[in-house]
């Protein structure tokens, strides 16, 4: 990830509260969502999962939550549009840390509203539902850092915007697989101790929706990573620039994530990370993105 | 469920006879039992002698039940064939139609009258009277008698009505409680572990391991998944042959298991082994050798076919006989604990359904009632305007709006409390005092002269 001139901004309190209220708004549909979830399924009395084909739900108990993310949803374009009117820019504006969390929050939220009109909703019960706790953890998590305050990126400059626009669609993808995974690891423990607490998916296409997260993420980190370094050699013409990229912490925590990421796209190679192990290592690799994030922010020469 | 609803009690004969798993024994029930042709046939030799009669035969392996509806409706020919529709008569009729004797079905018969029948049928429809609790058998059931008898031409209104919102309220209680969630046989139960597992099953392949009862249904259930290919062993060759030609599929050599355990994705046991066939160790190299792939494992036999350490083995999910009883013991629990919340929603549809019948069944008084008025206002007034002759036609016609809106509005009141939803007196008691004050048995036979 680049940043040039390495100013930090502040974010404002209206904006803020904005991200507090979308954040409240995710958290509140993915409760009401999931109390609906275990009421059906009768809390954890029962054990493996329903007959796949989910039972009817009344409108209201669909709606509310519904109706909830897409406030939230609003809320979070409604922060992009007051930060692009404020930079008097009219496009996506993407000039900080701040932007690129709200932007891929805006996208999971963007992902659980497709899923929810998708026609097949029961194959993928669960990584769907926790698309909302990963929106409202992330949009928290930017709340709580802009107290540091974000590095703002040079705006203007085409490699960038390209290359930040790579790693932010690249990294919701590997979102929605981490929240597929967490949904897995749910389903194998569930499985594992005979109770069901949540309706889930079938194993299979947990798998299923990890893998195709992480097919649709791995090139768009490698495009992302092969135009940051790119846009190194080209701004700086030293050598010693692409050494100390080399061995920032951005460069080798993105490495490792994507080692991983490779290592899950060929599961043939090492069948003994099939299933759970595979999972954590999805949600590993996911957590070293958000590591990037803060490594591009604030540590020195990354 | 209580009897709230005495004071909107339909005027209807509703009438229904019935015997079932609780009052007589199988092979009674077998004796009475209705096939489709039988129910049709029944139907239209039943309505032969009662034309008028609604009839719905609900004939199912737990219950034979009779329904029937008689509308009075204030008209002379159907008022007599609800006289004629008797418990007795029914059960002489289902006694008839199977050649037994009616003595045979003394003490094992049921009936139930007006909204009882409602509130029986409600019941019966949800399968809160059924054998298994929450079963859904039931409500298919119920459709398809309703089915028949419509087709047969032996439905009207009432039972349109009436079935149709049974199978309205028995789904609202499938899907709003716990009635009918979860599974009652240890071998659904499997069959929802590998669908937790796995998401088709055309690419799966099931191995059968032993050949006793329980393994037998086991593989029942899961041939009805349709698996890409089944495979039994077991120690006698005879039984695994009976099987395989059941089912269409391969046999292993039992002493040769570990290439079968690669291959299978499901692995069924039930042998009678005193000793753990599928020690961990033993499936430690198998796991390796399957590349890691999920491995579904269900043990029915006593003492266990797998190891216990087995399940704690990657990606294999091990169920053993106790696991799956579990599951159905406590959702049975679930279900009785739902019975409360089932009967709640019912007494509403039943309430609402007996109100319509009611408010439908003083429609002929109510006509009446307004025929016999305006019939005396007509002769009142004839008399009066022969007595004043002066009077001009615009007067006379006045004079006559105004009779006939002054019985409008006398009677507007009475008629609207009448049909009121939340009326608390006895509807058919005030229909009946009404009936007797205005003496509108005999108006009705008169017929007003406007």
């Amino acid at each position: 990830m680049q940043q040039s001139n390495g100013q930090f901004i502040h974010i404002s309190l209206p904006e803020l509260a904005l991200v507090a209220a979308a954040s409240a708004c995710f958290a509140a549909a993915f409760w009401m969502r999931l109390r609906r979830l275990i009421q059906r399924s009768g809390g954890d009395t029962a054990t493996t999962s329903p007959p796949v084909a989910m039972q009817s739900e009344p409108a209201a108990a669909h709606r509310l939550p519904l109706f909830t993310t897409i406030i939230g949803t609003l809320a979070c374009a409604a922060v992009l549009a007051w930060r692009a009117i404020a930079a008097h820019r009219y496009s996506l504006p993407l000039s900080d840390g701040f932007d690129a969390f709200i932007l891929l929050v805006l996208l999971l939220a963007l992902l659980w509203l497709y899923f929810q009109a998708s026609r097949n909703a029961d194959a993928i019960r669960g990584p769907a539902m926790l698309l909302l706790p990963t929106a409202a953890a992330l949009l928290l998590l930017a709340g709580g850092l802009s107290l540091a305050g974000y590095r703002q990126f040079r705006a203007t400059d085409p490699w960038l915007a390209f290359h930040v626009g790579a790693v932010i669609l690249g990294t919701a993808c590997f979102a929605a697989g981490a929240a597929g995974s967490v949904a897995y690891l749910l389903a194998d423990r569930q499985l594992r101790r005979k109770q069901r607490v949540l309706p889930m998916a079938s194993l299979a296409s947990l798998e299923k929706f990890i893998r195709h997260a992480i097919v649709l993420g791995f090139p768009l980190l490698t495009l992302a990573a092969i135009t940051g370094i790119l846009r190194t050699i080209e701004t700086s013409r030293a050598s010693t620039a692409l050494q100390a990229l080399i061995l920032s912490p951005k460069f080798i925590l993105t490495s490792v994530a994507w080692v991983l990421f490779a290592l899950l796209l060929h599961i043939k190679i090492a069948p003994s990370l099939r299933g759970a192990r595979a999972a954590w290592l999805c949600l590993l690799g996911f957590a070293l993105l958000l590591a990037v994030f803060a490594a591009v922010n604030w540590m020195p020469h990354s | 469920m209580t009897d709230h609803s005495h004071n909107n009690r339909p005027a209807d004969d509703l009438l229904m006879v019935g015997l079932n798993h609780r009052t007589a024994p199988l092979e009674l029930r077998e004796r009475v039992a209705f096939n489709s042709s039988q129910v049709t046939e029944a139907l239209a030799r039943f309505r032969a002698g009662l034309p008028d009669v609604e009839t719905v035969i609900l004939a199912t392996c737990n219950r034979v039940e009779l329904y029937c509806a008689a509308p009075g409706g204030g008209e002379p020919a159907k008022a007599s064939s609800a006289a004629l529709i008797s418990a007795d008569r029914l059960k002489a009729f289902l006694a008839d139609f199977h050649g037994i004797d009616l003595s045979q079905l003394d003490g094992h018969t049921y009936e139930r009258r007006d909204e009882a029948v409602v509130r029986h049928l409600f019941a019966v429809t949800s399968s809160l009277d059924s054998m298994v609790l929450g079963e859904t058998q039931i409500l298919s059931q119920v459709k398809q008698a309703y089915q028949l008898a419509v087709q047969a031409s032996a439905v009207g209104p009432v039972f349109h009505a009436m079935f149709q919102r049974a199978l309205a309220a028995a789904k609202e209680v499938h899907e709003q409680t716990d009635l009918a969630g979860g599974r009652v046989s240890v071998a659904s139960v499997a069959v929802d572990l590998v669908q937790s597992v796995f998401d088709r099953f055309d690419n799966k392949v099931v191995l059968l391991i032993g050949a006793g009862k329980m393994a037998a249904l086991m593989l029942r259930y899961m041939a009805a998944l349709k698996p890409g290919k089944i495979v039994v062993a077991n120690r006698s060759a005879e039984k695994a042959a009976t099987i395989a030609a059941q089912y269409n599929c391969a046999i292993a050599n039992f002493s040769q298991l570990d290439p079968h355990l690669v291959e299978a994705d499901i692995v069924l046991t039930g042998t009678g082994s005193a000793e753990p066939l599928l020690t961990a160790e033993r499936m430690r190299g198998i796991v390796r050798q399957r590349s890691y792939r999920p491995l579904v494992m269900v043990d029915v036999a006593v003492p266990r076919d797998v190891e216990g350490g087995v399940g704690k083995l990657s990606n294999v999910y091990l169920y053993n006989v106790d696991d799956l009883e579990k599951v159905v013991t406590q959702t049975h629990a679930r279900r009785t604990q739902a019975v409360d919340q089932s009967m709640q929603l019912l007494q509403r549809h039943e309430r609402e359904f007996v109100h319509w019948l009611g408010a439908r069944n003083i429609g002929p008084v109510v006509k009446a009632l307004y025929q016999h008025c305006h019939h005396i206002g007509h002769v009142e007034l004839q008399e009066l305007l022969a007595a004043q002759p002066e009077l001009t036609p615009e007067q006379r016609q006045a004079v006559g709006k105004m009779v006939h809106r002054v019985i409008s509005k006398l009677l507007h009141h009475p008629v609207t409390q009448l049909s009121a939803p939340d009326m608390t007196a006895d509807r058919v008691t005030l229909v009946k005092v009404m009936e007797h004050l205005f003496k509108l048995d005999d108006a009705g036979a008169d017929k007003p002269e406007r």
